[in-house]
């Protein structure tokens, strides 16, 4: 119970707050922080703690700004239909046990999408922090720019002293409690907001309030389901996939974490199907998107959680504090949502894990890429990134092509270990190079498990070229795909294909 | 569009026919938008119309569409009669007037300005933010209603009329007697309202800041638009009174002045609200 009441303590802000990161109603942040937290405990079955997200927050307001205003009623209807195809999504992912690849992504390039979310989130947060609503600067640098140079004409200074206040209170906080320091900072601005409009009135000051949330037990909704929005999917699929891509992900990190202290803890393609049902279930509940959550799981842990029946007991807290509390929101001052989102923001940078990194130099690379794809181009371009960096190791595996040569008699036996395929072209066309003196050859391909046209082609050309000069060119191959393969791209059969390393040896003896 | 261009064609050649000279009437207003009633029943609008429409819901219903921001039982349609499209009752088609110059806060007025004080006093709510959904969707709105109108120039029927002097001072306690007969049938004897008909002082009114608040505007619209239906039967002397009398009841204090009642009043109002749901429980 006591669990609960924290979990719902903390989720209250972080809703609001990333509700507004997204461009969308406050109350549509509780009530995912409601729905969307009970559906993924639901079906999750483990600790971990889902709701509103800050990565997914961040690019549903980047994918959706371009056709329709923040907040307006075509938004609204855009992100619920974003985030149903979220869900769907997810659940193909579940569907397609698709959780296992999440382990061959680089932790690096993930660290690095956390830091470059981070920046944007902090850059973010400086409108409101500011009191700059409306200043819609997209380019962090022309941002940075314009703040340096006209800033003192942008800024509101009464914003600013409430958001100040915010930033100081939760630094302050962060050092003595370092899980409950956004609520400090939130009451320190909130209390700041009263004694500037004590004396100030609001509409000298126009510092923005939050305004009443109009709370429902059971917000229902429905996805718009005419052909005209749904025209918009394929414009919205790329950004879908990035969410539901950068959520998955998350959750298989602190899947990961928390099978590390307990293994069995968290069973990830249950996990998967959770988080793809209550994003597919949010617009119903007039929710958005989701994910797990790091530092809301880590609390939970913290308090000795230990099944998902808190988390479902939280999202019934907040229920319960928004319908007693929800009228002090009303004169939340908006600088203070900004300054918890800085706050959010300058946590997910952190410098430990980077340190640690920066003693590999390619996982820095790796990190250093993602994080400024995120901030100077967007998540999907960081996604991207942390994809290609995550495959590098493997392709270098894939490329590599080991051949040892074996003498048998007066013939030479070549073993082939790797892939022959348009990478490894190269090496191979070296090696039939080198042996071009060589009688008689026998290539083993038994342990080849790639072979392409491309290569298949450049062996067929060498028996062809062999066999002009005398020289023949046994192949013991075993798969059936590859000798089928060999057959059709070899009409003239300059090839001699056999089945074992004792019928090429007999090839080479009747030839010779 | 032949329309519009026969439009043109008039607006080139007018100064030409009346020899140049300035005073020109406008050409009468183009609309060729449908209006707001038919948009409601289209199953798909873009962008704009939809805000449109978003605007034209928070005009007629504030408290459901606006709620974040609006802080009494007053829709903006109460005062904005026919959602703000009737003349001399304070008609919404003047975005060709914005931006100007206002006495009330000094300052440069947009159209979002202007629609963000209408909050904070004639709603006695806050005041939104520069670019909340909700002043974009209600500008929009209004856009849309002041299509056709010329830029600058006041629409016809603007605001209310103000009436002629009297001679006589406004007097409050014939006021009374008038609001008995003539407006306690609708608007109930402790003015807080009814079924059809807004509160019109008490802690859910409008407040002291408003333009309402102002008896000389207050009784020009009182003549010009009530009784409901019988607009104009009232004497500009019966007008002024009334106005004169509804300036004496209690409503929400100015929030330019009052901060601190300001920060107790949104309590009183809650209570106010839980004791009303509580009677009607018990009554029913």
């Amino acid at each position: 119970m006591g669990n609960g009441f924290v979990g719902a303590l903390l989720v209250i802000p972080q809703a609001i707050t990333f509700a507004h990161l997204a461009g969308l109603p406050p109350e549509m942040g509780l009530f995912s922080a409601v729905y969307v937290t009970f559906f993924a405990c639901l079906f999750g079955g483990s600790i971990i703690l889902g709701g509103p997200n800050t990565a997914v927050s961040i690019q549903m307001g980047a994918a959706l700004l371009p056709f329709a205003g923040s907040g307006s009623p075509l938004y609204v209807e855009l992100a619920i239909i974003l985030s149903l195809l979220v869900g769907m999504i997810q659940m193909l992912a579940w569907g397609g046990r698709l959780a296992t690849t999440f382990q061959y992504i680089n932790p690096a390039t993930i660290t690095g999408i956390t830091v470059g979310v981070g920046v944007l989130i902090m850059l973010a947060s400086l409108d409101p922090l500011l009191g700059m609503e409306g200043f819609a600067v997209g380019n962090p640098l022309a941002k940075l720019f314009l703040l340096a140079t006209a800033g003192m004409t942008l800024i509101n200074p009464y914003a600013t002293l409430v958001g100040g206040v915010t930033l100081t209170a939760g630094f302050l906080a962060r050092r003595r409690y370092p899980r409950f320091f956004l609520l400090h900072a939130m009451l320190a601005g909130y209390v700041t907001g009263m004694i500037i409009h004590a004396f100030r009135p609001q509409v000298e000051t126009e510092i923005a309030l939050l305004g009443a949330l109009p709370f429902a037990w059971l917000p229902l909704s429905s996805p718009s389901w005419q052909w005209e929005t749904w025209l918009m999917v394929p414009r919205l699929l790329g950004d879908a996939l990035a969410i539901a891509f950068i959520g998955l992900a998350q959750t298989m990190v602190i899947a990961r974490q928390l099978n590390l202290n307990n293994p069995g803890a968290v069973a990830i393609h249950r996990e998967t199907f959770a988080q793809g049902i209550a994003n597919l279930l949010a617009p119903f509940f007039s929710s958005f998107a989701g994910s797990a959550s790091f530092n809301r799981t880590a609390v939970n842990q913290a308090m000795g959680a230990a099944s998902p029946l808190t988390g479902i007991i939280a999202s019934l807290f907040v229920w319960g504090l928004i319908a007693l509390f929800g009228g002090l929101f009303r004169f939340l001052p908006v600088p203070v949502m900004g300054g918890m989102l800085f706050l959010v923001g300058w946590g997910m940078i952190k410098p430990a894990e980077i340190r640690l990194l920066r003693l590999l130099k390619r996982e820095q690379a790796g990190l250093a890429v993602t994080a400024l794809a995120v901030i100077f181009l967007d998540l999907t371009a960081g996604i991207v990134a942390a994809v290609l960096f995550s495959l590098i190791p493997f392709l270098l595996g894939a490329a590599r092509l080991d051949v040892r040569p074996v003498r048998i008699g007066a013939t030479l036996a070549l073993e082939f270990q790797g892939n022959l395929f348009f990478a490894t072209l190269e090496k191979l066309a070296a090696t039939l190079e080198e042996r071009r003196g060589e009688a008689g050859l026998i290539l083993n391909l038994k342990q080849v498990s790639t072979l392409d046209p491309a290569a298949g082609a450049m062996l067929v050309r060498e028996g062809q070229r062999r066999q002009q000069l005398g020289q023949r060119l046994a192949m013991f191959v075993d798969s059936r795909v590859h000798h089928t393969l060999l057959e059709r791209l070899d009409p003239n059969r300059s090839l001699i294909l056999v089945g074992s390393m004792a019928e090429a040896r007999e090839a080479m003896l009747a030839m010779a | 569009m032949t329309r519009g261009v026969l439009t043109l064609a008039a607006l080139l050649l007018l100064p030409a026919a009346t020899g140049g000279s300035a005073e020109v009437d406008p050409p009468p207003a183009v609309i060729d938008h449908p209006p707001v009633e038919e948009l409601l029943t289209r199953p798909f609008l873009d962008d704009h119309l939809a805000n449109v429409v978003y605007g034209f819901r928070i005009v007629t219903q504030t408290g459901r569409y606006a709620g974040r921001y609006a802080g009494n039982d007053l829709t903006c349609a109460n005062c904005h009669l026919d959602a703000g499209r009737r003349t001399d009752a304070l008609p919404l088609n003047v975005a060709g007037l914005y931006p100007k110059w206002r006495g009330k806060n000094g300052r440069m007025n947009g159209i979002g300005l202007r629609i963000r004080e209408c909050f904070v006093y004639s709603m006695d709510g806050i005041m939104p933010p520069e670019h909340a959904p909700e002043v974009m969707a209600v500008a929009a709105y209004i856009s849309y209603l002041s299509d056709g109108q010329t830029v600058g120039r006041s629409p016809p029927g603007r605001g209310a009329p103000t009436l002629p002097d009297t001679g006589l001072d406004p007097n409050p306690s014939r006021g009374a007697v008038v609001y008995a007969s003539h407006c306690q049938a609708c608007h109930g004897d402790d003015g807080a309202g009814g079924e059809t008909a807004p509160p019109l002082w008490g802690v859910l009114s409008y407040n002291r800041g408003a333009g309402m608040n102002n008896t000389d505007k207050a009784a020009g619209f009182i003549w010009a638009n009530m009784p409901l239906g019988q607009e104009r039967t009232l004497s500009h002397q019966q007008a002024q009174d009334v106005a004169a009398f509804l300036h004496l009841q209690y409503r929400p204090a100015d929030p330019r002045h009052d901060t601190l009642i300001k920060m107790v009043e949104p309590l009183v109002k809650g209570a106010h609200r839980l004791v009303r749901r509580v009677v009607a429980l018990a009554s029913s």
